[in-house]
Protein backbone atom coordinates (compact mmCIF):
# COMPACT_ATOMS: atom_id res chain seq x y z
CA UNK A 1 0.00 0.00 0.00
CA UNK A 2 1.44 3.61 -0.63
CA UNK A 3 2.25 5.67 1.79
CA UNK A 4 2.44 9.11 0.16
CA UNK A 5 -1.12 10.17 -0.84
CA UNK A 6 -1.59 10.22 -4.75
CA UNK A 7 -2.50 14.01 -4.46
CA UNK A 8 -5.26 13.61 -7.38
CA UNK A 9 -7.44 11.62 -4.79
CA UNK A 10 -7.80 14.18 -2.27
CA UNK A 11 -7.27 17.81 -4.86
CA UNK A 12 -5.95 18.74 -7.74
CA UNK A 13 -6.60 16.25 -10.49
CA UNK A 14 -9.16 14.90 -8.81
CA UNK A 15 -11.54 13.36 -11.47
CA UNK A 16 -9.51 13.78 -14.39
CA UNK A 17 -8.77 11.49 -16.91
CA UNK A 18 -5.82 10.63 -15.55
CA UNK A 19 -7.03 10.21 -12.23
CA UNK A 20 -9.90 8.20 -13.14
CA UNK A 21 -7.26 5.97 -15.53
CA UNK A 22 -4.68 5.62 -12.51
CA UNK A 23 -7.70 4.16 -9.83
CA UNK A 24 -8.64 2.11 -12.81
CA UNK A 25 -5.18 0.22 -13.11
CA UNK A 26 -4.76 0.51 -9.17
CA UNK A 27 -8.26 -1.15 -8.13
CA UNK A 28 -10.53 -2.61 -10.69
CA UNK A 29 -9.45 -6.25 -10.25
CA UNK A 30 -9.98 -5.81 -6.41
CA UNK A 31 -13.48 -4.13 -7.06
CA UNK A 32 -14.06 -7.21 -9.29
CA UNK A 33 -13.45 -9.91 -7.11
CA UNK A 34 -14.90 -8.16 -4.19
CA UNK A 35 -18.01 -7.63 -5.78
CA UNK A 36 -17.72 -11.73 -7.57
CA UNK A 37 -17.80 -12.72 -3.32
CA UNK A 38 -21.62 -11.36 -3.78
CA UNK A 39 -22.38 -12.28 -7.22
CA UNK A 40 -20.75 -15.31 -7.76
CA UNK A 41 -20.75 -14.34 -11.38
CA UNK A 42 -17.87 -12.70 -13.20
CA UNK A 43 -19.64 -10.90 -16.05
CA UNK A 44 -21.50 -9.51 -13.40
CA UNK A 45 -19.35 -8.35 -11.61
CA UNK A 46 -17.12 -6.74 -13.99
CA UNK A 47 -20.49 -5.03 -14.70
CA UNK A 48 -21.01 -3.66 -11.35
CA UNK A 49 -17.34 -2.59 -11.13
CA UNK A 50 -17.98 -0.04 -14.38
CA UNK A 51 -21.07 0.83 -12.14
CA UNK A 52 -18.41 1.27 -9.27
CA UNK A 53 -16.11 3.74 -12.38
CA UNK A 54 -18.86 5.62 -13.35
CA UNK A 55 -20.07 6.60 -9.54
CA UNK A 56 -16.57 7.59 -8.96
CA UNK A 57 -16.36 9.69 -12.10
CA UNK A 58 -19.57 11.41 -10.77
CA UNK A 59 -18.35 11.93 -7.23
CA UNK A 60 -17.33 16.30 -7.54
CA UNK A 61 -15.60 15.93 -4.00
CA UNK A 62 -12.25 14.92 -3.72
CA UNK A 63 -11.37 12.38 -1.02
CA UNK A 64 -9.78 13.69 2.31
CA UNK A 65 -7.26 10.60 1.91
CA UNK A 66 -5.96 7.64 -0.25
CA UNK A 67 -7.08 5.83 2.74
CA UNK A 68 -10.50 7.73 2.33
CA UNK A 69 -10.52 6.69 -0.94
CA UNK A 70 -10.22 2.92 -0.94
CA UNK A 71 -12.63 2.94 1.79
CA UNK A 72 -15.15 4.77 -0.05
CA UNK A 73 -14.72 2.71 -3.38
CA UNK A 74 -14.90 -0.71 -1.75
CA UNK A 75 -18.03 0.63 0.01
CA UNK A 76 -19.95 1.67 -2.95
CA UNK A 77 -18.51 -1.78 -4.58
CA UNK A 78 -20.42 -3.51 -1.57
CA UNK A 79 -23.74 -1.60 -1.83
CA UNK A 80 -23.33 -2.09 -5.91
CA UNK A 81 -23.09 -5.91 -5.23
CA UNK A 82 -26.10 -5.67 -2.88
CA UNK A 83 -28.55 -3.34 -4.48
CA UNK A 84 -27.56 -5.78 -7.99
CA UNK A 85 -28.63 -8.95 -5.95
CA UNK A 86 -31.95 -7.39 -4.83
CA UNK A 87 -33.11 -5.90 -7.72
CA UNK A 88 -33.61 -9.05 -9.69
CA UNK A 89 -31.91 -7.93 -12.76
CA UNK A 90 -29.66 -10.71 -12.09
CA UNK A 91 -28.75 -12.48 -15.18
CA UNK A 92 -29.45 -16.00 -15.39
CA UNK A 93 -27.14 -16.45 -18.32
CA UNK A 94 -23.60 -17.18 -18.00
CA UNK A 95 -21.15 -16.49 -20.39
CA UNK A 96 -18.76 -19.95 -20.64
CA UNK A 97 -16.10 -17.94 -22.76
CA UNK A 98 -14.16 -14.85 -22.86
CA UNK A 99 -13.82 -12.39 -25.63
CA UNK A 100 -11.11 -14.53 -26.88
CA UNK A 101 -13.06 -17.67 -26.60
CA UNK A 102 -10.95 -19.08 -24.02
CA UNK A 103 -13.13 -20.54 -21.11
CA UNK A 104 -13.65 -18.28 -17.77
CA UNK A 105 -15.13 -18.49 -14.49
CA UNK A 106 -14.79 -22.19 -14.47
CA UNK A 107 -12.08 -23.77 -12.15
CA UNK A 108 -9.21 -26.06 -13.25
CA UNK A 109 -9.46 -29.39 -12.21
CA UNK A 110 -6.51 -30.64 -11.21
CA UNK A 111 -5.61 -31.72 -7.58
CA UNK A 112 -4.24 -29.02 -6.37
CA UNK A 113 -6.57 -26.42 -7.84
CA UNK A 114 -9.66 -28.79 -6.54
CA UNK A 115 -8.28 -28.03 -3.12
CA UNK A 116 -7.62 -24.22 -3.90
CA UNK A 117 -12.01 -24.26 -5.44
CA UNK A 118 -12.89 -26.07 -2.11
CA UNK A 119 -11.42 -23.41 0.31
CA UNK A 120 -13.22 -20.64 -2.56
CA UNK A 121 -16.33 -22.40 -2.35
CA UNK A 122 -15.70 -22.48 1.52
CA UNK A 123 -15.09 -18.77 2.09
CA UNK A 124 -18.21 -18.03 -1.06
CA UNK A 125 -20.61 -19.96 1.81
CA UNK A 126 -19.47 -17.69 4.69
CA UNK A 127 -22.45 -15.04 5.63
CA UNK A 128 -21.37 -12.14 4.60
CA UNK A 129 -20.55 -10.08 7.61
CA UNK A 130 -17.85 -13.30 7.83
CA UNK A 131 -16.87 -13.41 4.39
CA UNK A 132 -15.94 -9.74 2.95
CA UNK A 133 -13.40 -9.26 6.45
CA UNK A 134 -12.09 -12.68 5.46
CA UNK A 135 -12.01 -11.75 1.67
CA UNK A 136 -10.29 -8.03 2.29
CA UNK A 137 -7.85 -9.42 4.52
CA UNK A 138 -6.41 -12.56 3.00
CA UNK A 139 -7.32 -11.27 -0.57
CA UNK A 140 -6.72 -7.85 -0.49
CA UNK A 141 -4.26 -8.36 2.39
CA UNK A 142 -5.86 -4.98 4.07
CA UNK A 143 -5.02 -4.82 7.67
CA UNK A 144 -8.15 -5.04 10.30
CA UNK A 145 -8.25 -1.18 10.54
CA UNK A 146 -8.39 -0.43 6.80
CA UNK A 147 -11.14 -3.36 6.83
CA UNK A 148 -12.79 -1.62 10.13
CA UNK A 149 -13.06 1.89 7.34
CA UNK A 150 -14.70 -0.12 4.69
CA UNK A 151 -16.84 -1.57 6.63
CA UNK A 152 -17.81 1.03 9.40
CA UNK A 153 -17.04 -1.37 12.27
CA UNK A 154 -14.69 -1.42 14.74
CA UNK A 155 -11.36 -2.54 14.38
CA UNK A 156 -12.23 -5.10 17.65
CA UNK A 157 -15.61 -6.04 15.62
CA UNK A 158 -13.49 -6.79 12.77
CA UNK A 159 -10.59 -9.04 14.71
CA UNK A 160 -14.21 -10.74 16.19
CA UNK A 161 -15.69 -11.53 12.84
CA UNK A 162 -12.05 -12.40 11.04
CA UNK A 163 -11.28 -15.41 14.17
CA UNK A 164 -15.50 -16.23 13.83
CA UNK A 165 -15.47 -16.65 10.15
CA UNK A 166 -11.69 -18.84 10.43
CA UNK A 167 -13.40 -20.82 12.72
CA UNK A 168 -16.60 -21.27 10.63
CA UNK A 169 -14.17 -22.08 7.45
CA UNK A 170 -12.40 -25.01 10.03
CA UNK A 171 -15.95 -26.84 10.48
CA UNK A 172 -16.54 -26.56 7.17
CA UNK A 173 -13.62 -27.61 5.89
CA UNK A 174 -13.21 -31.95 5.41
CA UNK A 175 -9.51 -33.49 5.54
CA UNK A 176 -7.81 -30.79 7.51
CA UNK A 177 -7.49 -27.10 7.56
CA UNK A 178 -4.59 -24.98 8.88
CA UNK A 179 -5.62 -20.86 9.23
CA UNK A 180 -1.67 -20.31 8.84
CA UNK A 181 -2.05 -16.53 9.01
CA UNK A 182 -3.84 -16.72 12.89
CA UNK B 1 -4.56 -29.56 4.20
CA UNK B 2 -5.96 -27.36 3.03
CA UNK B 3 -4.84 -23.65 3.87
CA UNK B 4 -6.66 -20.00 4.05
CA UNK B 5 -3.81 -19.07 1.25
CA UNK B 6 -5.74 -21.21 -0.74
CA UNK B 7 -8.29 -18.88 -1.46
CA UNK B 8 -6.13 -15.79 -2.75
CA UNK B 9 -4.52 -18.27 -5.36
CA UNK B 10 -8.02 -19.62 -6.26
CA UNK B 11 -9.66 -16.21 -6.69
CA UNK B 12 -6.74 -15.03 -8.41
CA UNK B 13 -7.44 -18.20 -10.43
CA UNK B 14 -10.97 -16.43 -11.78
CA UNK B 15 -10.40 -14.72 -15.12
CA UNK B 16 -10.90 -11.29 -15.72
CA UNK B 17 -11.98 -10.11 -19.24
CA UNK B 18 -8.97 -8.60 -20.59
CA UNK B 19 -10.51 -5.67 -22.58
CA UNK B 20 -12.14 -4.66 -19.05
CA UNK B 21 -9.67 -1.74 -18.25
CA UNK B 22 -10.15 -0.58 -22.30
CA UNK B 23 -13.94 -0.92 -22.06
CA UNK B 24 -14.39 0.54 -18.79
CA UNK B 25 -12.45 3.98 -20.47
CA UNK B 26 -14.29 3.92 -23.44
CA UNK B 27 -17.57 3.42 -21.14
CA UNK B 28 -16.70 6.48 -19.24
CA UNK B 29 -15.25 8.90 -21.81
CA UNK B 30 -18.75 8.73 -23.14
CA UNK B 31 -20.25 8.96 -20.16
CA UNK B 32 -18.25 12.34 -19.85
CA UNK B 33 -19.52 13.24 -22.84
CA UNK B 34 -23.39 12.85 -22.29
CA UNK B 35 -22.82 14.25 -18.89
CA UNK B 36 -21.10 17.39 -20.88
CA UNK B 37 -23.77 17.64 -23.62
CA UNK B 38 -26.72 16.92 -20.75
CA UNK B 39 -24.71 19.90 -18.32
CA UNK B 40 -25.73 22.23 -21.07
CA UNK B 41 -29.66 20.72 -21.25
CA UNK B 42 -29.03 21.42 -17.46
CA UNK B 43 -28.05 25.15 -17.81
CA UNK B 44 -30.40 25.62 -20.19
CA UNK B 45 -33.14 24.37 -17.99
CA UNK B 46 -32.00 26.27 -14.63
CA UNK B 47 -32.19 29.68 -17.00
CA UNK B 48 -35.85 28.50 -18.01
CA UNK B 49 -36.75 27.88 -14.01
CA UNK B 50 -35.38 31.34 -12.56
CA UNK B 51 -36.83 32.86 -14.86
CA UNK B 52 -39.93 31.36 -13.94
CA UNK B 53 -39.47 30.94 -10.86
CA UNK B 54 -38.57 35.34 -10.84
CA UNK B 55 -41.84 35.66 -12.88
CA UNK B 56 -44.09 33.99 -10.67
CA UNK B 57 -42.67 35.92 -7.48
CA UNK B 58 -43.71 39.12 -9.23
CA UNK B 59 -47.59 37.74 -9.99
CA UNK B 60 -47.43 36.45 -5.86
CA UNK B 61 -45.93 39.38 -5.31
CA UNK B 62 -48.52 41.57 -6.64
CA UNK B 63 -51.31 39.29 -5.57
CA UNK B 64 -50.35 39.86 -2.16
CA UNK B 65 -49.97 43.60 -2.39
CA UNK B 66 -53.30 43.48 -4.07
CA UNK B 67 -54.82 41.35 -1.06
CA UNK B 68 -53.42 43.86 0.98
CA UNK B 69 -54.94 47.54 -0.39
CA UNK B 70 -57.97 45.50 -0.98
CA UNK B 71 -58.35 44.41 3.11
CA UNK B 72 -57.51 47.94 3.74
CA UNK B 73 -60.14 49.44 2.03
CA UNK B 74 -62.19 46.78 3.24
CA UNK B 75 -61.53 47.78 6.87
CA UNK B 76 -61.81 51.56 5.81
CA UNK B 77 -65.30 50.81 4.96
CA UNK B 78 -65.95 48.77 7.41
CA UNK B 79 -65.48 51.15 10.26
CA UNK B 80 -67.19 53.88 8.01
CA UNK B 81 -70.11 51.52 7.88
CA UNK B 82 -70.22 50.74 11.85
CA UNK B 83 -69.63 54.42 12.52
CA UNK B 84 -71.71 56.10 10.45
CA UNK B 85 -73.73 53.86 7.60
CA UNK B 86 -76.27 51.68 9.79
CA UNK B 87 -77.56 49.38 6.95
CA UNK B 88 -73.80 48.12 6.78
CA UNK B 89 -73.18 47.15 10.07
CA UNK B 90 -76.57 45.59 10.36
CA UNK B 91 -75.59 43.18 6.82
CA UNK B 92 -72.75 42.05 8.34
CA UNK B 93 -74.80 40.50 11.53
CA UNK B 94 -71.79 41.27 14.01
CA UNK B 95 -70.64 43.33 16.33
CA UNK B 96 -68.00 45.79 14.27
CA UNK B 97 -64.77 44.18 15.93
CA UNK B 98 -66.00 40.82 15.50
CA UNK B 99 -66.92 41.55 11.51
CA UNK B 100 -63.18 43.28 11.20
CA UNK B 101 -61.50 39.81 12.87
CA UNK B 102 -63.48 37.78 10.58
CA UNK B 103 -62.25 39.58 7.42
CA UNK B 104 -58.73 39.89 8.55
CA UNK B 105 -59.09 35.73 8.78
CA UNK B 106 -60.46 35.22 5.51
CA UNK B 107 -57.60 37.26 3.83
CA UNK B 108 -55.21 35.33 6.29
CA UNK B 109 -56.41 32.39 4.24
CA UNK B 110 -56.35 33.70 0.98
CA UNK B 111 -52.19 34.50 1.83
CA UNK B 112 -51.81 30.50 3.51
CA UNK B 113 -53.47 29.43 0.11
CA UNK B 114 -50.96 31.06 -1.94
CA UNK B 115 -48.37 30.63 0.19
CA UNK B 116 -49.22 26.99 -0.07
CA UNK B 117 -50.37 26.24 -3.30
CA UNK B 118 -47.58 27.92 -5.02
CA UNK B 119 -45.68 24.75 -4.55
CA UNK B 120 -44.95 24.02 -0.89
CA UNK B 121 -47.72 21.19 -0.39
CA UNK B 122 -46.00 18.29 -1.78
CA UNK B 123 -43.07 19.25 0.37
CA UNK B 124 -45.59 18.59 3.52
CA UNK B 125 -45.69 15.88 5.30
CA UNK B 126 -48.91 13.49 6.09
CA UNK B 127 -49.77 15.13 9.67
CA UNK B 128 -48.77 18.65 8.08
CA UNK B 129 -51.91 17.78 5.22
CA UNK B 130 -54.25 16.37 7.83
CA UNK B 131 -53.95 19.47 10.21
CA UNK B 132 -53.71 21.94 7.47
CA UNK B 133 -57.39 20.48 6.66
CA UNK B 134 -58.51 22.25 10.46
CA UNK B 135 -56.24 24.81 10.04
CA UNK B 136 -59.12 27.45 9.27
CA UNK B 137 -61.16 26.37 12.44
CA UNK B 138 -57.43 26.34 14.93
CA UNK B 139 -56.75 29.79 13.29
CA UNK B 140 -60.26 31.23 14.13
CA UNK B 141 -60.04 29.85 17.40
CA UNK B 142 -56.86 31.19 18.24
CA UNK B 143 -56.75 34.92 16.63
CA UNK B 144 -60.68 35.40 18.95
CA UNK B 145 -59.06 34.00 22.21
CA UNK B 146 -56.25 36.78 22.10
CA UNK B 147 -58.47 39.34 22.91
CA UNK B 148 -60.34 39.76 19.22
CA UNK B 149 -57.67 42.53 18.29
CA UNK B 150 -57.92 42.86 14.52
CA UNK B 151 -54.20 42.11 13.61
CA UNK B 152 -51.97 44.67 11.00
CA UNK B 153 -52.32 44.17 7.76
CA UNK B 154 -49.90 41.41 5.70
CA UNK B 155 -49.13 43.82 3.37
CA UNK B 156 -47.10 46.31 5.80
CA UNK B 157 -45.22 43.13 7.49
CA UNK B 158 -41.81 42.11 5.80
CA UNK B 159 -41.66 39.52 3.14
CA UNK B 160 -40.86 36.07 4.76
CA UNK B 161 -38.78 33.47 3.64
CA UNK B 162 -40.59 30.36 2.42
CA UNK B 163 -39.29 28.35 4.81
CA UNK B 164 -40.32 30.74 7.68
CA UNK B 165 -43.80 31.20 6.08
CA UNK B 166 -44.16 27.46 6.00
CA UNK B 167 -43.27 27.29 9.91
CA UNK B 168 -46.18 30.24 10.51
CA UNK B 169 -48.57 27.93 8.44
CA UNK B 170 -47.88 24.97 10.41
CA UNK B 171 -47.64 26.62 14.20
CA UNK B 172 -50.82 28.25 13.25
CA UNK B 173 -52.61 24.89 12.20
CA UNK B 174 -51.13 23.74 15.99
CA UNK B 175 -50.38 20.35 14.14
CA UNK B 176 -46.36 20.10 14.00
CA UNK B 177 -43.92 20.85 17.12
CA UNK B 178 -40.48 22.48 16.42
CA UNK B 179 -38.33 20.02 15.04
CA UNK B 180 -34.57 19.66 15.18
CA UNK B 181 -32.57 20.20 11.89
CA UNK B 182 -30.88 16.94 12.49
CA UNK B 183 -33.96 14.79 12.65
CA UNK B 184 -35.53 16.62 9.98
CA UNK B 185 -33.15 16.09 7.49
CA UNK B 186 -33.35 12.15 8.71
CA UNK B 187 -37.57 12.80 8.42
CA UNK B 188 -36.66 14.86 5.08
CA UNK B 189 -34.70 12.21 3.72
CA UNK B 190 -37.39 9.16 4.18
CA UNK B 191 -40.14 11.47 2.38
CA UNK B 192 -37.78 11.74 -0.52
CA UNK B 193 -37.35 8.25 -1.49
CA UNK B 194 -38.09 7.20 -5.07
CA UNK B 195 -40.50 4.57 -4.04
CA UNK B 196 -41.37 4.05 -7.58
CA UNK B 197 -38.01 1.80 -7.94
CA UNK B 198 -37.42 0.93 -4.42
CA UNK B 199 -37.25 -2.30 -2.74
CA UNK B 200 -38.18 -2.55 0.27
CA UNK B 201 -38.31 -5.80 2.40
CA UNK B 202 -39.78 -5.79 6.60
CA UNK B 203 -37.55 -8.65 8.61
CA UNK B 204 -39.40 -10.18 12.17
CA UNK B 205 -37.54 -10.83 14.77
CA UNK B 206 -40.47 -10.93 16.86
CA UNK B 207 -40.64 -15.06 17.59
CA UNK B 208 -37.19 -16.13 17.21
CA UNK B 209 -34.09 -14.07 17.76
CA UNK B 210 -31.96 -16.28 15.43
CA UNK B 211 -34.04 -16.46 12.77
CA UNK B 212 -36.05 -13.47 11.07
CA UNK B 213 -39.12 -13.61 9.10
CA UNK B 214 -39.11 -11.67 5.80
CA UNK B 215 -41.90 -10.47 4.12
CA UNK B 216 -41.20 -8.04 0.89
CA UNK B 217 -43.37 -4.32 0.73
CA UNK B 218 -44.79 -2.72 -2.56
CA UNK B 219 -43.31 0.92 -3.06
CA UNK B 220 -46.68 2.20 -1.71
CA UNK B 221 -46.69 -0.18 1.20
CA UNK B 222 -43.02 1.17 1.77
CA UNK B 223 -44.14 4.90 1.73
CA UNK B 224 -47.06 4.19 4.28
CA UNK B 225 -44.16 3.01 6.42
CA UNK B 226 -41.60 5.44 5.44
CA UNK B 227 -43.98 8.84 5.97
CA UNK B 228 -45.38 7.31 9.78
CA UNK B 229 -42.00 6.98 10.73
CA UNK B 230 -40.54 10.29 9.23
CA UNK B 231 -43.98 12.14 11.08
CA UNK B 232 -42.48 10.21 14.03
CA UNK B 233 -39.09 11.08 14.02
CA UNK B 234 -39.71 14.92 12.56
CA UNK B 235 -40.20 16.52 15.46
CA UNK B 236 -38.06 14.36 17.99
CA UNK B 237 -34.50 15.29 19.38
CA UNK B 238 -32.39 12.03 18.35
CA UNK B 239 -30.51 10.47 21.24
CA UNK B 240 -26.69 11.75 21.61
CA UNK B 241 -25.35 7.73 21.18
CA UNK B 242 -26.57 5.03 19.58
CA UNK B 243 -26.78 2.68 22.08
CA UNK B 244 -26.79 -1.25 21.49
CA UNK B 245 -30.09 -2.87 20.96
CA UNK B 246 -32.10 -5.67 19.94
CA UNK B 247 -33.91 -5.62 17.16
CA UNK B 248 -37.65 -6.59 16.86
CA UNK B 249 -38.40 -5.24 12.91
CA UNK B 250 -36.00 -4.22 10.46
CA UNK B 251 -37.29 -2.15 7.71
CA UNK B 252 -35.16 -1.88 4.49
CA UNK B 253 -35.65 0.30 1.76
CA UNK B 254 -33.36 0.52 -1.09
CA UNK B 255 -33.64 3.12 -4.11
CA UNK B 256 -31.04 4.19 -6.50
CA UNK B 257 -28.82 5.56 -4.39
CA UNK B 258 -29.41 4.78 -0.69
CA UNK B 259 -29.90 2.15 1.46
CA UNK B 260 -32.54 2.72 4.55
CA UNK B 261 -32.56 0.25 7.47
CA UNK B 262 -34.86 1.35 10.14
CA UNK B 263 -35.15 -0.95 12.92
CA UNK B 264 -37.94 -1.33 15.80
CA UNK B 265 -36.12 -2.28 18.98
CA UNK B 266 -37.05 -3.89 21.91
CA UNK B 267 -36.51 -0.86 24.25
CA UNK B 268 -39.32 1.18 22.05
CA UNK B 269 -36.73 3.55 19.80
CA UNK B 270 -36.66 4.01 16.43
CA UNK B 271 -32.84 3.48 14.57
CA UNK B 272 -32.70 5.28 11.62
CA UNK B 273 -29.68 4.16 9.73
CA UNK B 274 -28.61 5.67 5.70
CA UNK B 275 -25.94 4.43 3.46
CA UNK B 276 -25.49 6.83 1.24
CA UNK B 277 -22.79 6.49 -1.56
CA UNK B 278 -20.85 4.15 1.29
CA UNK B 279 -21.62 7.27 3.80
CA UNK B 280 -23.33 5.67 6.68
CA UNK B 281 -25.72 7.97 8.82
CA UNK B 282 -27.37 6.70 12.14
CA UNK B 283 -29.58 8.18 14.69
CA UNK B 284 -31.72 6.57 17.24
CA UNK B 285 -34.56 7.95 18.23
CA UNK B 286 -37.10 7.38 21.37
CA UNK B 287 -40.29 7.83 20.57
CA UNK B 288 -43.99 8.29 22.59
CA UNK B 289 -45.22 4.40 23.45
CA UNK B 290 -48.66 5.18 21.76
CA UNK B 291 -46.69 5.79 18.78
CA UNK B 292 -44.18 2.99 18.57
CA UNK B 293 -47.16 1.06 19.36
CA UNK B 294 -48.86 2.11 16.06
CA UNK B 295 -45.80 1.54 13.82
CA UNK B 296 -45.44 -1.79 15.73
CA UNK B 297 -48.78 -2.87 15.40
CA UNK B 298 -48.64 -2.20 11.97
CA UNK B 299 -45.50 -3.95 11.06
CA UNK B 300 -46.46 -7.02 12.66
CA UNK B 301 -49.76 -7.42 11.04
CA UNK B 302 -47.91 -8.39 8.43
CA UNK B 303 -46.69 -11.42 9.80
CA UNK B 304 -49.92 -12.32 12.21
CA UNK B 305 -53.22 -10.71 13.17
CA UNK B 306 -54.50 -7.77 14.98
CA UNK B 307 -55.21 -10.38 17.94
CA UNK B 308 -51.96 -12.02 17.27
CA UNK B 309 -50.11 -8.61 18.32
CA UNK B 310 -52.32 -8.32 21.52
CA UNK B 311 -51.60 -11.43 22.81
CA UNK B 312 -47.72 -10.64 22.38
CA UNK B 313 -48.52 -6.88 23.32
CA UNK B 314 -50.12 -8.54 26.79
CA UNK B 315 -47.44 -11.40 27.16
CA UNK B 316 -44.55 -8.83 27.17
CA UNK B 317 -42.43 -8.59 30.30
Amino acid sequence: MPNILPEAATGRGFGTNEYIRRVLEDYSDEIIRLSYTYVRNINDAEDIAQDVMVALMKRDKPFESYEHEKAWIFRITINKSKNYLKSGWIKRTVSMEDENGNERDFPDESADKTEENEVLEAVLALPEKYRTPIHLFYYGGYTINEIAAVLHKKPATVGTLLARGRNLLKNMMIGGFDDEDD
Amino acid sequence: MKTINQYKSAMDNIKISDSFVSRTEALLSEQKNSESLSGKHKRNGLQITMWSGIAAACVIGALLVRAGIIRQETQNDITIGTDITSSVTTEMTAAPADVGMQLDIEEDDAFDGLDINSGTTEAMTPTEKASDAGKVAETTHTVKSEGEQPRESKANEPALPEDAKDEMVMAAAGGIPESTSESADFAASLYTIDFSSCTAEIESYINDKTQSLIVALNGDEAKNYADMIADMIYSTEPEEKNPEFVSEFVLTISDNSTIYTIYLTQNGEIVVNTNFDGEQDRSTYVIPADSFTDIERSMFIKFGTDEDYDTFNANRG
